[in-house]
């Protein structure tokens, strides 16, 4: 699921040493942590897409529940101190979490991504001043950026989606950039300008494939750090509307809380640091087994 | 070097420029009219409308940017909303717990990660190498806000080790100096909370230039010499390989400001995180935008110096 492989572009066109290094690089296999990794990642995505199917407790309070209550056989995680049960909250608030993480992902990849191909492809003036754009950008503090715009703009979802995915876009652009440099000088993309191919033709099917390896690594970095992010501003509430549970509210409601039990204070906190060490893990292992400069040392 | 110079120095302004501009036009963010906000909704049209005048909204966008822009340069950044103390005021009481923070933080992250990552490159792949760099695997994964649950559930409520969170640093009466360890006292827990997460990042860098550095000739020389381990580690291979950690030391100052907000708010500690926080929850816009304008200036400042500094450690930065 997680590994694709690099593909050898127009074969015909490409020496034969280049589609050679490809081919020799040792593969690195995945260890067991890694598939450990992948497996609890599989668990989140399955909880999060099927947490209607999974009759839980209601995450909402008012049900009766006592504040506070231990783990137990009825409650797995306790309940917190507005009586909601802390378990089915953890598995509602991955759905807000990991949305949050996937669609700021996908905006940071969108525009990073495509940024970071064309301004390595064209060169020149626009890529030098684009490189400028993204150093002001990374020079940013973002952490206050984002609690500043999210205050002035509103807290909704979209608004958070759309400034943490924005703040992700120069990560990405240099990571794409710095790929993209490599492969625009090799042979085959020469060869293939030289036969007429257009700019789209040419970064579409002959550099986009060399650029997927790392970008699949940076694009699970990516997700990490926009889930941490958005933890972070929920755990100061500056995230969704606190009634909706994210895995950072939670964490932020455990910390408010003197009388939070064990359950409420480990699980959600457990669970995002348990997603994170899967992500980060998952993501160096996919760099390194598809990054050949570092094998040869 | 005049190039690298003058490469910096643009970047610098323009970085400054567009942060000013960003925190001019935040307010403009805000929904209706900012005179309408401050005079409240029992406000009549007409004084609505005076106030709107008096404060120059409408004159053209620009006009009132030179206009904000000129009263910024003199720390002019207007008034708090409910306390009515000056912008610059609040700014210039907080922002010396977050210095203070940050340099005890950064003490205990080197006093701790340098020896760590030093005596785990001497054997890679031994069992303290492969321990310690599970352990700041660990760490590097962990968000401060949840070892600032951790932390306080566990060793200021639990098991109360620490002193709680609404414990002031800085008690009233006394010289500053009779105050120092009570103050250290306080602050020692949220600096611990802090340095995890940078000897997570000093020691991944420097073990990982250490191994390279061991690999080098001059390192085997001196070994031949006859030099202890020690020595060789501490006197040969450090000052090389210590370059990339301490430029990205400053580079980190964003993340550590990020970790001082958590802290700050959750230990009550009253600096600018804090009365950022503060200022978002009682809609103080005014102390939300001097904030923000004064930290991002300080952190882009900051690493304008470091990067000013590094050709001076390491002269090949500005050839390249």
């Amino acid at each position: 699921m997680l590994s694709v492989e690099p593909q050898a572009p127009d074969v015909e066109l490409a020496p034969a040493s280049e589609s050679q290094e490809i081919l020799e690089a040792p593969k690195r296999p995945f260890g067991v942590f890694f598939w450990c990794c992948a497996g609890w990642l599989l668990i989140v995505a399955l909880a999060t897409i099927f947490a209607g199917l999974l009759h839980l407790n209601p995450p909402q309070q008012g049900y009766g529940f006592s504040p506070n209550l231990p783990v137990s056989s009825a409650h797995w995680l306790g309940t917190d101190e507005a009586t909601r049960d802390v378990f089915s909250r953890l598995v509602w608030g991955a759905r807000v979490s990991l949305i949050i993480g996937l669609a700021g992902t996908a905006i940071g990849i969108g525009i990073g991504g495509g940024l970071g191909m064309l301004s390595a492809y064209v060169r020149g003036r626009f890529d030098a001043s684009l490189a400028f754009v993204m150093y002001v950008l990374l020079a940013f503090p973002a952490i206050i950026a984002v609690i500043c715009l999210l205050y002035f703009w509103g807290r909704s979802e979209f608004h958070i989606v759309v400034i943490l995915g924005l703040f992700s876009v120069p990560f990405i652009y240099r990571v794409v950039r710095a790929s993209t440099l490599a492969c625009a000088t090799k042979e085959y993309v020469t060869a293939a300008r030289s036969q007429g191919a257009t700019a789209r033709r040419v970064l579409a099917k002959d550099i986009f494939p060399n650029v997927i390896p790392s970008l699949i690594a940076y694009t699970v970095f990516t997700f990490g750090g926009i889930i941490t992010t958005e933890g972070a501003l929920g755990f100061l509430q500056l995230s969704v509307p606190t009634p909706t549970p994210s895995w950072g509210n939670m964490i932020g409601g455990a910390s408010g809380d003197i009388n939070a039990t064990l359950g409420y204070v480990l699980g959600p906190s457990a669970a995002l640091f348990f997603t994170l060490i899967a992500l980060n893990y998952a993501g160096e292992q996919i760099r390194l087994r598809f990054d050949t400069s570092e094998q040869k040392l | 070097m005049t190039r690298y110079l003058l490469q910096r120095v643009a970047a610098l302004i323009g970085i400054v420029f567009i942060i000013s501009v960003g925190c001019f036009y935040l307010i403009h963010f805000l929904p209706g009219d900012p005179a309408a906000l401050i005079l409240g909704p029992t406000a009549s049209p007409a004084q609505v409308h005076a106030l709107h005048k008096a404060m120059g909204l409408d004159k053209p966008i620009w006009t009132q940017y030179g206009i904000w822009l000129g009263h910024a340069l003199h720390g002019n950044l207007g008034l708090g909303e409910p306390s009515g103390v000056a912008v610059s005021t609040l700014i210039g009481g907080a922002y010396k717990l977050d210095i203070e923070l940050i340099i005890i933080s950064q003490f205990l992250a080197f006093l701790i990660a340098i020896p760590l990552s030093v005596y785990s490159a001497r054997r890679p792949r031994g069992v303290l190498d492969q321990a310690s760099t599970s352990v700041s695997f660990g760490l590097f994964c962990l968000p401060g806000f949840i070892i600032v649950l951790w932390a306080v559930n566990f060793l200021t409520i639990r098991w109360p080790i620490f002193p709680g969170p609404d414990t002031n640093p800085y008690p009233t009466g006394g010289s500053w100096i009779s105050n120092i360890g009570n103050n250290l006292y306080v602050l020692l827990l949220p600096s611990i909370v802090l340095a995890l997460g940078s000897i997570a990042i000093y020691f991944r860098l420097l073990r990982n230039e250490m191994v390279f550095t061991l690999q080098e000739e001059f390192i085997t020389a001196a070994r031949s010499k006859g030099l202890t381990t020690n020595r060789v580690l501490w006197r040969h291979a450090v000052r090389p390989s210590s370059i990339t950690m301490l430029t990205s030391a400053g580079n980190n100052i964003a993340l550590l400001i990020t970790g001082l907000f958590i802290v700050e708010v959750k230990f009550a500690l009253p600096g600018l995180g804090y009365d950022l926080l503060r200022a978002i929850y009682s809609n103080d816009y005014l102390t939300i935008q001097g904030i923000a304008l004064f930290s991002a200036v300080t952190v882009v400042v900051v690493n304008f110096v470091i990067d000013l500094v590094t050709p001076l450690i390491d002269p090949r930065i500005a050839r390249a």
